[in-house]
């Protein structure tokens, strides 16, 4: 059944929230012709719902033709969920202990629908080429903390992402499936699994998440590192244990043990 | 927050079933964060068919999710992912940053930059200089003007053709809170004139003062403000004003000549 068919789907809303999706860190600014272009929306339906978002604050409107950029109250739904993840208060000083130690950012990231999300970061090295940042996202299949992700998911939620996965974009997915199983064994092995520069040049990724999923979102603490200060191997040696000791000591302090 | 969906019916060019999707969204606060069916029904007057309808629609997107232990929903993880263009696109949250920890770490509180949004200010970024203190600010988080230093810090350097309009809306949704304030108001206005900031010493949260300073040049159209809390408890009398206030102004005039940097002219 397509969307379009299940009576339970609310059209409307899907597509004002796909308008507000069409924003990216690199076009903060766009124009209805965008959004009819990206959703495949009429320019009449794309002006309805952007007229409606610009009353509710979602969307901010400026100049003629008009150009559109997120309003705050998009912002605003973030407290209640981050407010409510307790985990980023107890985990906070001692990834940023870890952060230290590395020279690096030390996160913590979730799942989001195909992509990994950070909730929260601490940094130790502001040169690092990438910067994590609440709400930015890394990709499932060839990160480090993706990988961690699906290794670790429930059975029936790691399938149901993995055929997503696979249908959005086969030749990806047929490319990061053999090592998602290594992933896994190293997983198994040592607590944490590592990205030697597949995801980034520049940097090494590394993962461990949490036993199980907590109020239904499966954690993973990542730590990126910059390439340039030392060989995979002996980084891998001296962040992969601490990774997975701040994920077994982050369980003691939720009481999840 | 409250939406303006209820009575909008009148427009066609508004979209009734988005402005409701989205304020059962807003239904989620501090404090609240898991809901079931029926107190979304509840809170929003909609009816349980027509959330259950938006329910699984914000879950497909990602906005939602459901937790079968609790048998609530929740928001979900997108809701982090559609504020992040707004974040990465305001360049002074990452030249604030080091600057905002290193105060938040000499005050032993939290450093917080935000910017108005209709009755609110709305954080951007947040530092924090302990991790004691009950209050927890954080990123999409809402001050209340009137009450906040950096609400007060927002309307006192705001041009009365852009403060006017909102001065009126507060007056006309609670009278008593504005005349409440209204020397609070009139203080920092004083203050802002004669030193460049504003404090709030308890008015919104008890135990936290804080100091609020805006930046000089508008950003994208917008004055953005920094401010400092403290946890009332860890400050010596006239500490506030003596000595974390002039270090909030020094670090608001490095992020200006910073910024002017930047953005040539």
């Amino acid at each position: 059944m397509t969307r379009a068919q299940d009576p339970d789907f609310a059209t409307t809303l899907a597509h004002g929230i796909d308008i507000l999706a069409c924003f990216r860190a690199d076009r903060p600014e766009l124009a209805n012709k965008d959004f009819a272009q990206q959703t495949g929306l009429s320019r009449s339906a794309v002006a309805r719902l952007t007229h409606t978002l610009v009353e509710l604050g979602f969307l901010q409107r400026e100049g003629a033709p008009a150009r559109y950029r997120l309003g705050a109250s998009v912002l605003a739904l973030s407290y209640p969920l981050l407010a409510s993840m307790q985990i980023r208060q107890l985990a906070r000083p001692l990834m940023k202990q870890l952060a230290d130690h590395a020279r690096g950012a030390v996160s913590l990231v979730v799942r989001d629908r195909l992509q990994m999300v950070y909730v929260e970061t601490a940094r130790s090295n502001e040169a690092l080429q990438t910067r994590p940042d609440i709400g930015a996202s890394l990709p499932l299949l060839s990160s480090a903390a993706g990988k961690a992700w699906l290794a670790r998911a429930p059975e029936d939620e790691r399938t149901a992402v993995l055929n997503q996965l696979r249908v959005a974009d086969p030749v990806h997915y047929a490319q990061h499936l053999p090592s998602l199983a290594a992933a896994r064994r190293d997983l198994e092995r040592k607590g944490y699994c590592g990205n030697n520069l597949q995801w980034r040049p520049d940097a090494y990724g590394f993962a461990a998440p949490l036993c199980r999923p907590y109020q239904s979102l499966l954690y993973v603490f990542n730590c990126g590192v910059p390439s340039s200060d030392g060989p995979y191997r002996e980084r891998a040696g001296d962040i992969g244990p601490r990774l997975v000791e701040l994920a077994r000591e982050t369980e003691r302090l939720l009481g999840m043990m | 927050m409250t939406t303006r969906s209820g009575h909008r019916h009148a427009d066609p060019s508004f979209a009734t079933t988005l402005a409701h999707g989205l304020s059962v969204l807003q239904t989620f606060r501090h404090g609240e964060p898991a809901l079931s069916n029926r107190e979304l029904s509840d809170r929003t007057g909609l009816s349980k068919a027509t959330i259950s309808r938006l329910t699984y629609t914000l879950m497909q997107r990602g906005l939602l999710r459901y937790d079968s232990g609790m048998r609530r929903y929740l928001l979900g993880p997108a809701v982090l992912s559609l504020s992040y263009p707004l974040l990465a696109s305001i360049k002074v949250r990452q030249l604030a940053r080091p600057l905002m920890k290193r105060l938040a770490d000499a005050a032993g509180g939290s450093a917080s930059l935000g910017m108005h949004h209709g009755l609110h200010m709305v954080y951007l970024e947040t530092c924090r200089g302990h991790d004691a203190v009950a209050f927890r600010p954080d990123i999409g988080a809402l001050l209340p003007l009137l009450q906040s230093a950096m609400g007060r810090a927002w309307l006192a350097q705001a041009p009365s053709a852009q403060s006017g309009p909102v001065l009126d809306e507060l007056r006309r949704r609670d009278a008593a809170a504005w005349r409440r304030y209204a020397p609070a108001r009139e203080a920092a206005q004083r203050d802002f004139a004669a030193h460049g900031y504003c404090v709030g010493e308890g008015d919104w949260h008890t135990d936290v003062h804080a100091v609020a300073v805006p930046m000089r040049r508008p950003v994208d159209g917008q004055v953005f403000v920094f401010n400092c809390g403290v946890p009332a408890r860890r400050l010596r009398p006239g500490e506030l004003r003596q000595r974390i206030a002039p270090r909030l102004l020094a670090l608001v005039a490095r992020v200006d000549k910073l910024m002017a940097r930047q953005v040539p002219p």
